[in-house]
């Protein structure tokens, strides 16, 4: 039941796991934060063996998913994007991104290019259904604020480093590399990194390619960072797991 | 009858291939991209001609403009809505001009005091109006069928049927200046290619912005940026389990073909080709690695107050995309809400001189108070026009022609306003009428013309031959006339529209 129930999050997370805001940002904040000479220590990264029961779980191998037959996503919108990303990155929601410093992103500057409303001022009662050509710009400009923000307060206090702290004051090698990679895939996608994921990573990096496959961890909150969500989540037909798998979220 | 003009049958297969392929991923995204500053049109040679929707939101009266009747002209003059001889000018061709003083707008104690004739007289010459009957008195319904010619083409808009005709290949064709009115209403034929549609800008001055994907965000490196996006599409997202499962979503192939034009979009420098914004306080452009258009100067100096005025603000940035590439039809419009400066005001002590930039519900505060509303927002659309006529006047096209020269400016509004008032009150509340007429401003236009007339005995206009332009008092002209009149005069292909011809209205 227990591997059951893991599976059964994962592939829920990896819903999640867009090539968007979250993908952008994992691969902007990857490459921001590998400076040249930075150590630190961090909490480590969970692995397999952190698993409750003290038994390795498989390692996850290709899910077996098939590809969605209608495909019916929705845009999470400017504000459910900077709530991920300040819940990911540990920023407060007013500090993920400011235009000029001055107007916030999701609140003002891009509200409506991000599909949001302003009913006050604007008139406008009612989002978009259809994306702008600017709203990709928009969704990188909030990440990449995102991300400056948060390695600059890692970068400022080590000890209080919450995504590159292995990455501070000490050059990089195989280990931190991999574990910053692991950390951002956990705190911006909600899950762990494939193999795949850590390996097409590593190469863009300069990285060693890495042997050994990551594990997804024991808990992991959803805190998926991208602007697509699936409308609907698909749920177990198996009233039992059902119930676990909402007990297990709510941990 | 219809259009007689056609195509380039290159030009069709074009639009045909991106109808066909809009949902297709490369193709889309080859269709939304701005190749570079100048409108880029590889395949079809035509050169495009503009529109801008300028929005007379809440019922523009041509009586109280253009159309204004003198009071020895009329059997009713106490009780219909008429002018004293001396407020009303024959300012050029068959246009007229209301001159109007009042020491409150209503309730509003703003001082007014204002001439229609400068404006007419110094733009009359490419000024035409045509008297209409329209088909509702709802605000959004009426608004959404002045640019749609109440559904006149598959519930097609002006400003798509301009883009389709004119804009594929450019960023934004058609682009949405102003929130809140149906002006800018979506058509309902879907069959379009999406680049027809229009696209909202709420807020001109930072939009820009969010055309460039990290210039001005601190600490961003655009060498980086560019790494980041090929590990991105190349690498995480093939690796990716939602890529495998959703990679057939629609809204993904859209997002992602939007996406890769992300580039080209950047190339094209609009965060600075855009940006009117001034430096300062309030756009620290230098702290942030920018810079304002080359032209932002002068069009700051014909929108004087465009941080505090939105209608500002839109034509300011209508120009800047019509003239930098960017789109072939804008819609800006007066909002409903008050707009103002300095204090509140009070009876004692009023609202500054200038101060008041629109009346709370625009035209549609006649309701309150009839003629000083209609003075003060005509006044306002006039002063708009023709700001937005000298810049482009000023900016070469190509070949000596300047942007005017291939653009119009259609003034569409709600509906007309009941024409009769409390016998002699210089100043009343008036309701909606469907009888009424639209201005638009174009070299492409038989200017200085009204096309039809008004009964001055009951302030009702009548119809025109749309052959001819000579009135006829029996006849009434319909939106479907308007809208194809418009589509002609801006060269726009109507064939198998089954839409009118109006050649009365084209130069």
């Amino acid at each position: 039941v227990s591997h059951k129930l893991l599976n059964t999050y994962a592939w829920s997370a990896n819903l999640k796991s867009a090539g968007s805001a979250g993908a952008f940002l994992l691969a902007t904040c990857s490459l921001a934060g590998c400076p040249d000479d930075k150590t630190g220590a961090i909490a480590p990264v969970p692995t397999a063996t952190a698993t409750p029961t003290g038994t390795p779980p498989p390692p996850p191998g290709p899910l077996q998913t098939p590809a969605a037959k209608n495909g019916r996503l929705k845009f999470k919108g400017g504000d459910r994007i900077t709530a991920d990303l300040a819940s990911a990155l540990a920023l407060e929601p007013s500090a993920v991104c400011k235009e000029f410093g001055l107007y916030d992103c999701a609140g003002l500057a891009h509200k409506i290019t991000l599909g949001g409303v302003e009913p006050y001022n604007l008139t406008v009662y009612q989002a978009s259904t259809e994306r702008g050509v600017s709203t990709a710009n928009a969704v990188e400009r909030l990440a990449l604020s995102a991300c400056h923000m948060r390695m600059e307060k890692d970068f400022a206090d080590k000890g209080k480093a919450k995504l590159f702290g292995e990455l501070v004051g000490a050059a990089p090698s195989e280990a931190s590399l991999s574990a910053v990679a692991s950390r951002l895939y956990l705190k911006l996608l909600g899950r762990a990194a494939t193999t795949e994921e850590i390996q097409a990573w590593s190469v863009s990096t300069q990285m060693p390619k890495l042997r050994q496959r990551r594990t997804p961890p024991k808990t992991m909150q959803p805190t998926a960072v991208s602007p697509w969500r699936p409308r609907k989540r698909r749920s177990s037909t198996d009233p039992v797991e059902r119930s676990l798998v909402q007990r297990l979220r709510k941990l | 009858m219809t259009n007689s003009k056609t195509t380039p049958s290159l030009s069709l297969s074009r639009r045909d291939l991106l109808r066909g392929a809009s949902a297709t991923a490369g193709a889309y995204a080859a269709s939304q991209v701005l190749g570079g500053s100048r409108i880029a049109r590889a395949d079809d040679k035509r050169p495009p001609k503009f529109l801008i929707v300028l929005g007379a939101s809440g019922g523009a009266s041509v009586i109280d403009g253009p159309m204004a009747i003198r009071a020895t002209e009329s059997k009713n003059a106490r009780t219909v809505n008429c002018y004293e001889d001396a407020n009303v000018t024959t300012a050029l061709g068959d246009l007229r001009a209301v001159k109007h003083v009042a020491p409150s707008v209503g309730p509003i104690p703003y001082a007014i005091d204002i001439d229609q004739a400068s404006f007419i007289r110094k733009y009359g010459v490419d000024m035409q109006v045509v008297t209409a009957t329209t088909t509702s008195v709802n605000h959004s319904v009426a608004q959404r069928r002045s640019v749609t010619g109440n559904e006149a083409w598959r519930g097609r808009t002006l400003q798509e049927l301009v883009a389709l005709e004119y804009g594929s290949g450019l960023a934004l064709p058609n682009v949405h200046l102003s929130t809140g009115s149906e002006f800018t209403a979506r058509g309902t034929d879907g069959s379009l290619p999406a680049y027809a549609f229009g696209e909202t800008i709420a807020d001109p001055l930072l939009w820009p912005l969010s055309t460039h994907g990290s210039r001005g965000i601190a600490g961003a490196n655009q060498d980086m940026v560019a790494r980041a996006r090929t590990l991105r599409d190349d690498k995480l997202r093939k690796a990716s389990q939602f890529s495998r499962i959703f990679d057939g979503a629609p809204n993904l192939k859209k997002w992602r073909a939007l996406r890769a034009g992300q580039e080209q979009f950047e190339k094209a420098d609009l965060i600075t080709k855009l940006m009117l914004a001034a430096e300062g306080d309030a756009y620290p452009l230098r702290n942030a690695g920018l810079s304002e258009a080359p032209v932002a100067a002068g069009v700051r100096a014909k929108f004087p107050n465009f941080e505090r005025d939105p209608l500002e603000a839109q034509a300011a940035m209508a120009f800047l995309m019509i003239t930098q590439g960017v789109s072939v039809t804008a819609t800006i419009s007066a909002s409903f809400g008050f707009v103002y400066t300095g204090k509140p005001g009070s009876a004692d002590e009023p609202l500054e001189a200038g101060g008041v930039k629109n009346l709370p519900i625009a035209f549609d505060f006649s309701h309150t108070s009839h003629r000083a509303a209609q003075a003060f927002m005509w006044e306002r659309m006039y002063r708009t026009a023709g700001s937005l006529i000298d810049l482009l006047k000023a900016t070469e096209y190509a070949g000596g022609e300047s942007y005017w020269d291939r653009a119009m400016i259609y003034i569409p509004t709600d509906f007309g306003r009941t024409k009769v008032r409390p016998e002699d009150a210089p100043d009343f509340g008036s309701g909606h009428d469907l009888n009424n007429g639209f201005v638009m401003l174009s070299p492409m236009l038989k200017g200085g013309r009204v096309l039809g007339g008004v009964d001055p005995d009951s302030g009702m206009t009548y119809g025109f031959s749309l052959a001819t332009g000579a009135p006829e008092k029996g006849r009434t002209t319909s939106e479907k006339e308007v809208f194809g009149g418009i589509l002609n005069t801006l060269g726009v292909t109507t064939t198998g529209s089954g839409l009118p011809d109006v050649p009365a209205m084209r130069r």
